[in-house]
């Protein structure tokens, strides 16, 4: 439960049954996660989202492939049915898939992929792959899923080389999603020092720090992504390349990030309640800590989620023109290159799956910023 | 007013000439030079450049000499004679080459704008008076969706359903019988044909904001007790809504046309390239790729410009449409 | 001119038994709860109580512009003296309809607390006080600002002319509240419902707004609702109060006699709470423990039970408390002056 406010009024409400009571004397953070729990839609983006995080995380386990294995002999092959009935109408416990059979269609000469009923292959768990490295420590080579060989499974197709596209968009949510939370990182700090020292102190600091900030907003973002994404050198390594990308999002992102803790700033300092902690002659650092930070961050944390969003369709619309993650490495937006072509979306549809998982990922970013914001506004209904 | 007017153009002048300075030492960030990316490009047609011919070439360019003179003398020309240097890519002067695709470009972009407002503007007052209702939540879904699909994507994806439905995917801006045809009627309709899915692709991240925010506002106004104040009146429902919240809520609305504009130039580019359309973003993608540092520089400058001229108007019109501000005017 | 004399024992609303329930996420607030009075031409009538007691709802019901979320019934008649005398049920009304919007400002006019929220910031003050005489009086511009211009001389607004074409936000405070007033009555209106007018006004500026308003309704002679949390304006300007809490009227009678003798405990801690001219400087003032509990799913019992010095256990807090009449005009809502199941001391009988 909430204070209750009926058009804005606020009704004290400490006559209520006991046991109630807790309610009404909850800390801030307390409240926040109450409404929190209220905004049903934000709920489910969290767990959206933290499932989509785990998969980052653990992708070359939950993927069958690595990011590099081909196979020439599947290109462009189609997603494979996970089945449970077999041709003869028989039923199997353990999901399987048909084996790929590639023809060529005699008029077009393109090579069409049909499954061949004879040959199963039932899904395993636990397979032994390719080697990698689990949480980038531990060797292994066991995946969660994988057929046995010389079977192969394409649970949601291949690309033009062969590429099987479920384990890559596995592994370039990697970058995709950790792309936009390091930027927002690097900017929320940025932010939260520079915007804070020009609207605590104020003066000559804030006219400068404020003159920068407007003259960096003046540059259309778009171009200057463009022009510095331009500037990054071809065939670097991929750490530093991934490095760039990241410093060049978060250089354009803070100044937005400075202006809200700026203007927060400016209008906490001026509260009845800081005034007071002034008067009675608590410390800057202390009255910062107390009165300011708290006030601040849960709009601090609102803002930068809906920060997020913007970095990752800025990642994907960079990748996809070539100027933001570069093979070997991979984003969705690089596995949307492919899409580019309308040929390429009517013979080859799922290439256009990353796309799902970019809106997907950008609208629970976008309620649970929303479900955030609604939170931590004490004054709303 | 026209005071401050004066004002504020005087203060955006140091920021534009500190954009172009950055401007121009953003465009020689990228590894080589223009000279190199030519000589690479004629080395694979087989054509051989040797470290003089190279050199020779930089020194007829200008581009051995240090940059920060360079900017002077770019700036310079500009100044004195409106001359924005030399487009290596077309051969051509760089006021040429924007002139030829500037119409165009205007046309794409304004009218995406009229369509943005035009649909997002009713949309928002109908969301907010009708809170909660099924229409309500089918376009706030709808404009959530706008704002989270990448709008190049979309574009493939509505020329995909134009190929299947049409069997003709509308590449460009027109068919090929009209490309260097003379205007004519069949011409424009052509070009109004092509531009449907152009103007939805880039106006609709647009929409979705201005829809969130139309509404947003509206929700605020209507809660405002002057609209309590104005049913005691007696005025209609009707009224009310017309006179008292929409008009508060159209100030926010209307102080964005001044940056909306910028936006839809820039955010026009990717989906220019997707769509293969002949305005700016592209040709000014590929002198940022290529090194045609005066074009782009240009372009840069022109941007930056746009966005320090949006935001201008934009302040100018809040303190017009502000009986706030404007009244402090009216007293002095 | 005449009508303050002539009619002035004639009711002019009468108001019964009045709910307003609001849906709430946790509930149904019962925040209005079974309400009774009448106003008579041309007197004042004060309706008194803490914030959340449900006044400004019971005042704005009678017009009908209440958010939608408040579901009201009872009967609200209006018997306007112009209406060829036809009592009009108002909340039988469609609330947008054209009838009840043709009372609203023209027969029942309406002040707000908060001057400059409740004129729009867009507009000047002339475009919004003209808007109602237009609506109401006249199609001609020209006359609808004459009109405006002789409004805004009556309440005291010098330079008229300059001031009809300046924004609620040029204006002061007392300003403000003088250009509602003035736009208020400028159709005339034969009630004036003022919401707490003087609550966010300078004390000085208070009593000059309150001043304005006895004379204009001396020269109107209209009927005044007066909402408000403050005793001493109820003192300085009513014939008769209505005290509210929780949704209920808990005390109501003539002016005087509810200062002389006031009868609910809620009353009594209310009168004792405000300081007095000439009282003890050093003694403290009284004031009532505890806060007013929030109406929903209230069981049927005293609002005021967890409050009350002179609770009776087993009573107040087991049963609904029916309104006792104890003098002519006086009636009040208290266990200590009825016994329970004593149905027949009923004021009103409840349907």
């Amino acid at each position: 439960m909430k204070p209750m406010t009926v058009f804005g009024r606020q009704k004290p409400a400490n006559l209520e049954p006991e046991g109630r009571k807790d309610v009404n004397y909850s800390s801030q953070w307390r409240l926040m996660v109450l409404r929190f729990k209220k905004h049903k839609l934000a709920r489910i983006s969290l767990a959206v989202l933290a499932l989509l995080y785990v998969c980052a995380l653990l992708a070359q386990f939950l993927a069958p492939y690595s990011l590099e294995s081909y196979d020439s002999k599947y290109v462009n092959a189609p997603p494979m049915k996970l089945r449970f009935v077999d041709a003869d109408g028989k039923f199997h416990i353990r999901p399987f898939v048909y084996e790929l059979q590639s023809t060529r269609d005699p008029d077009t000469m393109r090579k069409i992929f049909a499954s061949n009923p004879e040959k199963r292959y039932a899904l395993k768990f636990f397979v032994k792959g390719e080697r990698y490295k689990f949480l980038g420590v531990i060797p292994t080579s066991t995946h969660l899923i994988g057929v046995e060989q010389p079977g192969r499974i394409f649970l949601l197709g291949t690309d033009a080389l062969g590429r099987d596209m479920f384990s890559r968009i596995l592994l370039g949510s990697q970058v995709s999603l950790s792309i936009p939370l390091v930027g927002v990182g690097i900017s929320f700090i940025l932010g939260l020092i520079i915007g804070g020292v020009s609207g605590y102190f104020g003066g000559w600091m804030d006219s400068v720090i404020q003159r920068i900030i407007e003259i960096i907003r003046s540059f259309p973002t778009l171009p200057l992504w463009m022009a510095l994404s331009a500037a990054i050198p071809p065939r670097i390594p991929v750490v530093r390349m991934y490095f760039y990308i990241v410093i060049i999002f978060a250089f354009i992102e803070w100044t937005g990030l400075a202006r809200v803790v700026r203007g927060k700033f400016i209008s906490l300092k001026n509260e009845d309640y800081v005034v007071a902690a002034k008067i009675a002659g608590v410390g800057d650092a202390k009255i910062i800590a107390k009165h300011l930070l708290p006030g601040l961050i849960s709009y601090l944390v609102v803002a930068t989620t809906l920060a997020i969003p913007g970095m990752i369709l800025a990642e994907t619309a960079m990748s996809f023109l070539g100027l933001g993650i570069r093979a070997p490495a991979t984003s969705w937006g690089v596995l949307l290159q492919e899409a580019q072509q309308i040929e390429n979306i009517a013979l080859y549809p799922w290439k256009i799956i990353p796309l799902a998982t970019v809106i997907i990922t950008v609208l629970t970013f976008n309620f649970l910023g929303d479900g955030l914001r609604d939170a931590a506004d004490p004054y709303k209904r | 007013m026209l005071q401050y007017t004066l004002k504020r153009i005087l203060l955006a002048v140091p920021v534009v000439i500190f954009i172009s300075v950055i401007v121009f030492y953003i465009i020689q960030l990228p590894p080589g030079d223009y000279v190199s990316n030519y000589a690479a490009e004629m080395s694979v047609a087989g054509e051989v450049f040797t470290q003089e011919d190279m050199a020779a070439m930089r020194a007829d360019l200008g581009l051995d000499r240090p940059v920060f003179e360079q900017y002077l003398i770019w700036v310079r020309d500009i100044v004195v004679h409106g001359d924005f240097g030399f487009s290596f890519n077309y051969n051509k002067p760089v006021m040429a080459v924007i002139q030829q695709y500037m119409g165009l470009t205007l046309t794409v972009s304004l009218v995406t704008m009229a369509f943005q407002y035009l649909v997002a503007i009713p949309v928002g007052i109908y969301c907010a008076v009708k809170q909660y209702s099924a229409g309500d939540y089918f376009f706030s879904g709808l404009s959530f969706l706008g704002m989270a699909t990448p709008h190049f994507l979309l574009a493939v994806i509505l020329m995909f359903l134009s190929y299947t439905w049409f069997g003709d995917p509308l590449l460009g801006l027109f068919s090929a019988e009209y490309v260097n045809a003379a205007w004519s009627m069949d011409k424009a309709m052509d070009l109004a044909k092509h531009m449907v899915i152009p103007v939805i692709v880039i106006g609709l991240s647009g929409t979705a904001d201005l829809i969130r925010v139309m509404r947003g506002q509206m929700l605020d106004e209507l809660n405002k007790p002057n609209v309590v104040t104005a049913r005691a009146k007696g005025l209609s429902e009707r009224k009310i809504l017309l006179k008292y919240p929409t008009r508060a809520a159209l100030n926010p609305i209307v102080s964005t046309f001044g940056w909306s504009l910028t936006s839809i130039f820039t955010g026009s580019t990717i989906t220019a390239i997707v769509l293969n359309l002949p305005i700016q973003g592209p040709v000014m993608f590929n002198a940022l790729l290529g090194q045609d540092m005066y074009l782009a520089g240009t372009w840069l400058l022109f941007m930056a410009l746009l966005t320090v001229l949006g935001t201008l108007i934009s302040d100018i019109l809040l303190a017009w449409l502000d009986p706030k501000i404007r009244t402090e005017f009216r007293g002095t | 001119m005449t009508t303050q004399t002539a009619h002035a024992q004639q009711p002019l609303l009468r108001v019964q038994d009045l709910k307003i329930r609001i849906r709430l996420d946790n509930g149904v607030m019962q925040a209005v709860d079974g309400v009774d009075f009448e106003i008579r031409q041309g007197q004042t009538l004060g309706l008194v109580g803490e914030s959340g007691c449900g006044k400004s709802l019971t005042s704005r019901a009678l017009i009908g512009i209440n958010p939608k979320e408040c579901e009201t019934t009872g009967d609200i008649t209006f018997m306007s003296p112009s209406e060829s005398g036809k009592p009009v049920e108002l909340l039988s009304l469609n609330p947008n309809g054209r009838q009840i919007r043709a009372i609203r400002g023209r027969r029942i006019a309406m002040i707000f607390q908060e001057p400059m929220t409740a004129f729009s910031p867009m507009y000047t003050i002339g475009n919004q006080i003209m808007e109602a005489i237009l609506l109401h009086r006249t199609k001609n511009k020209k006359e609808a600002k004459k009109i405006a211009l002789e409004m805004l001389s009556k309440v005291g607004i010098s330079d008229q002319e300059k001031r009809f074409d300046q924004y609620p936000h040029e204006f002061s405070g007392g300003m403000r509240q003088r250009a509602m007033i003035s736009m208020a009555l400028s159709c005339n209106p034969e009630l004036l419902i003022a919401d707490e007018p003087t609550t966010a006004l300078d004390v000085t500026i208070q009593a000059q707004v309150l001043e304005l308003m006895k004379e204009l309704q001396q020269e109107f002679g209209m009927a005044i609702l007066l909402v408000t949390h403050d005793l001493g304006i109820i003192a300085e300007m009513c014939d008769e109060v209505a005290v509210m809490y929780l949704g209920k009227i808990v005390e109501q009678a003539p002016v005087k006699e509810l200062f002389a003798n006031p009868k609910h405990p809620y009353t009594k801690g209310l009168l004792k709470s405000m300081p007095r001219l000439g009282g003890d400087r050093s003694r403290r003032l009284d004031s009532i423990e505890g806060s007013v509990p929030v109406p929903i799913d209230m069981p049927p019992m005293c609002g005021f039970y967890d409050r009350c010095k002179d609770r009776i256990d087993g009573v107040c807090n087991r049963m609904a408390v029916p309104a006792t009449r104890i003098a002519d005009n006086h009636t009040v809502r208290c266990f200590l002056y009825s016994e329970p199941g004593e149905a027949n001391s009923h004021v009103q009988a409840h349907p």
